[in-house]
């Protein structure tokens, strides 16, 4: 089965390379010829699922000779995460990806059957230049099928951090926002051979677009859901190497997404949208780089290896290629460029699409510093959260204040009294709103800025649909529910666009929240001992150590009281998998709330638990952050729904 | 209305220094450990490292407990880390020398872009004048500027 697998990659390479140099034979110009490399698309989608499988066949079949089951899997490791599996080491991962392209090749094959002709041989083209990059990767270094020359009794098991349930959805949703980018990034260079340069290539790939911004920040949601409640540090987000190559495409995708508005309604910053696109791709390959090459020191440590050459080449070639494109159709790409005044929704999105890449740029170079000062100075420095946290505050503050501003502004042209009129009423509350915030006690500047911040976009916006409800109410005699109501079904994309803009709130201010506000305490406790942290009584009660499938557990149990009335059990736990007995992990315990969550870390004990080491957090608003990805689920759902034909 | 801008911003000013709280000010082993990183290979800072027992953590949160105790500031403690550990156990790099850029070129590049858009809207806004108003794409849909023009009817 795993030969199977290994030719399918084989043969798959073949009709890669043969769809990537088709158009370039010329023989897209004639209709059967396309057909054929159509079909030569299908049939890398066939055989990638073949070799999926193969691999899945082999993790759940524990064969050990496979050098990559045995380095991820165990006898003990439960089926869940042996399928899991598939995306825990970096051969896997890669055939993930690979099979990912070669499923969104075949979809965009089947959703231009009868469209988009000119553009699509050179779509083709470069689909499959990128998977012909994985196949290369899959073939020679990284060969998920490689066989060791003997078999082991037992697999090494998986790394115990990525026995969670959050790392069965976090990869796979990363990776389908990373691959989902190639498709846009494959529909502009095709516009950019064939010179159609309109905005075709556009409203083919909105779906994609939102659908890969979308993957990608869920993706970026999951994985700091499982550092919070994986990693026990009590955090979610480190500024680790490996999470800023995530936020990087995301941050650039955001302003694309946003820039594309300007084009589809004004015909402008065709060029920008090009530049944003491509480096929002150069960005995605250069995520896989990082997580894959361990160039740049990272907590995901578990995905070390010597392919950073390859993808260094690729990104080189491919971002070469793309700009010299660039370049050379700049004639085409110039539009007529004039605005009616400088106050207009172009200039406020054009000052939120340098905030937002500015923010990338910021996360890129503190990133890559480490690197830059070894090759200037020869010294390796240390770039953490702290000098993120400084730089992105204020970057994050203006973003706040765009976002509250632009929806409100006019295409082409706003006047002064109509910018007033639309921003009096959110300017006063929310200055009025910090100052109660400072009278209530809360000296934290900076969150008070935050939180006033978020405020003043949540009054626009609500102002944006009292008006909205208000004029169907007035004009079409509707009462104020079903006015609401068909406020949001008849023009999907600019209310769900509203509805990710609360959810962005949401999420900063869960941010804001555990940023400035979070309480720790590190205790020893014997047991029928008391530790008190903000209005919580915590007592260590009991322990014990059980046997699980694939794992000890030594288990604490301690009952939190608040105001003297008992809310609950906290039961903390550190686990000692068998295939790494000499690496406790722990498994922090939660009791979340739209106020705060109080997080108990068994860091240890004594005696078989007579006395146990604890770190308690209260975090505040951190559940808004969760509650934020879910907002931003529906509001996506809502932008991407088709309209009803009128 | 005219001057309740001007009486709100006065009013935060005052409020913004009065909640500013002179008094002294306590140093917690928190506030020194997240500047500096944990040596065990973690790559996570003293703060947040969570290993049990950590051969490195653990030792250099008792340090720095003990310097705060002798008065030390954080600075100060900061250098003693690096006099023994060198540069990278810095979490942050400093503001000097080339490690400036690091903290510059963000805010440089921003501000940079800034001035380069603020010039093209002029120039953009200069050409619109010469030139007719630019149609508003059909793709825009009917009912967004049915919208807009409701609104602009009651307002």
């Amino acid at each position: 089965m795993t030969d199977l697998g290994y030719y399918c990659m084989m043969i798959a390479f073949l009709f890669s390379s043969y769809a990537f140099l088709g158009p370039y034979m010329g023989l897209s110009r004639k209709g059967v010829m396309l057909r054929s490399v159509e079909n030569a698309i299908t049939a890398v989608f066939v055989l990638l699922t073949v070799a999926s499988i193969a691999l899945l066949y082999a993790l759940v079949t524990r064969d050990f000779q496979v050098e990559y089951v045995a380095n991820h899997t165990s006898r003990e490791l439960p089926l869940f995460y042996t399928i899991s599996a598939f995306w825990a080491g970096q051969d896997g991962s890669l055939l993930l990806w690979a099979w990912l392209l070669s499923l969104f090749s075949y979809i965009v094959v089947l959703q231009n059957r009868y469209k988009n002709r000119e553009l699509m041989p050179y779509v083709i083209s470069v689909l499959s230049a990128t998977e012909l990059f994985f196949l290369i990767l899959l073939i020679f270094p990284s060969n998920p099928f490689s066989r060791l020359p003997f078999v082991p009794e037992n697999g090494q098991g998986m790394n115990p951090l990525l026995q969670n349930p959050g790392m069965i959805f976090h990869p796979p949703t990363l990776y389908l926002g990373y691959v989902g980018f190639t498709i846009p990034f494959a529909f502009a260079i095709s516009a950019l051979i064939t010179g159609q340069l309109g905005e075709g290539w556009l409203k083919s790939t909105r779906g994609w677009i939102i659908f890969s911004w979308y993957m990608l920040g869920i993706g970026i949601l999951l994985g700091a859901n499982w550092a919070y409640q994986v990693l026990g540090w009590g955090g979610y987000w480190a500024w680790d190497p490996v999470e800023n190559a995530s936020l990087m495409p995301w941050l650039t995708g955001t302003a694309f997404l946003h820039s594309i508005m300007i084009q589809e309604k004004r015909g402008m910053l065709k060029v920008w949208n090009m530049v944003l696109i491509i480096v929002t791709f150069l960005l995605c390959i250069f995520g896989t780089f990082i997580t894959r090459s361990g160039i740049i020191s990272s907590v995901h440590a578990f995905a070390r290896s010597s392919i950073g050459y390859y993808f260094i080449v690729f990104i080189i070639i491919s971002g070469a290629y793309s700009f010299y494109l660039v370049n050379k159709r700049k004639g085409g790409l110039s539009s007529e460029k004039h605005l009616d005044s400088l106050l207009s929704r172009e200039s406020s999105f054009l000052f939120n699409n340098l905030i937002l890449v500015g923010g990338a740029f910021a996360v890129f170079w503190g990133t890559i510093f480490p690197i830059v000062s070894e090759a200037v100075r020869g010294v390796k420095i240390t770039v953490g959260p702290p000098f993120f946290n400084k730089i992105m505050t204020p970057i994050g503050f203006l973003l706040l204040f765009l976002t509250g501003i632009c929806p409100l502004i006019s295409w082409s042209k706003a006047t002064w009294s109509n910018f007033r009129r639309n921003f009096l009423i959110p300017t006063i509350s929310s200055i009025l709103f910090f100052i109660i915030l400072l009278v209530a006690g809360i000296n934290h500047i900076k969150a008070a800025i935050s939180f006033s911040l978020c405020f003043f976009v949540f009054i626009t916006i609500l102002l944006e649909y009292y008006r909205g409800t208000r004029a169907r109410m007035q004009l079409l005699g509707e009462g104020v529910i079903r006015a609401f109501v068909n406020l949001n079904l008849k023009n999907r994309r600019r209310y769900g666009g509203y509805l990710i803009h609360i959810a962005m709130l949401m999420i900063f201010v869960g941010i804001t929240g555990s940023s400035a506000f979070s309480i720790e305490k590190e205790v020893v406790l014997k047991k029928g001992e008391s530790i008190e942290i903000n209005s919580y009584r915590i007592t260590y009660s009991d322990f014990k150590i059980e046997r699980k499938i694939n794992k000890f557990i030594a288990q604490a149990e301690l009952i939190v009281t608040n105001n003297e009335k008992q809310i609950g059990i906290m039961k903390p736990v550190k686990a000692f998998y068998l295939n790494q007995m000499d690496q406790p992990v722990s498994e922090v315990f939660i009791r979340m709330g739209l106020k705060e969550d109080l997080y108990a870390i068994l860091a240890g004990y004594e005696e078989f638990g007579r006395t146990a080491i604890f770190k308690f957090l209260v975090n505040p608003l951190v559940l808004w952050i969760w509650i934020g990805g879910a907002a931003m689920t529906a509001g996506t759902i809502i932008a991407v729904w088709p309209e009803r034909k009128r | 209305m005219r001057y309740c801008w001007k009486y709100a911003i006065a009013l935060a000013l005052m409020l913004l220094v009065y909640s500013f709280n002179p008094a002294v000010y306590a140093l917690t082993v928190e506030e020194v450990s997240e500047y500096l990183m944990c040596q065990c290979g973690c790559n996570l800072t003293v703060k947040n490292c969570n290993h049990t027992g950590c051969p490195s953590a653990t030792p250099m949160r008792a340090e720095i407990k003990r310097l705060i105790e002798l008065g030390k500031g954080r600075d100060e403690i900061i250098a003693v880390f690096v006099s023994r550990y060198g540069e990278t156990v810095r979490a942050v790099p400093t503001k000097s020398g080339f490690n400036i850029t690091a903290w510059a070129l963000p805010f440089l590049s921003i501000i940079g872009g800034g001035i380069i858009i603020s010039i093209l809207l002029k120039a953009w806004v200069a050409g619109g004048k010469d030139k007719e108003k630019a149609p508003i794409s059909q793709d825009e849909s009917e009912y967004d500027r049915q919208i807009e023009e409701d609104l602009k009817k009651i307002d």
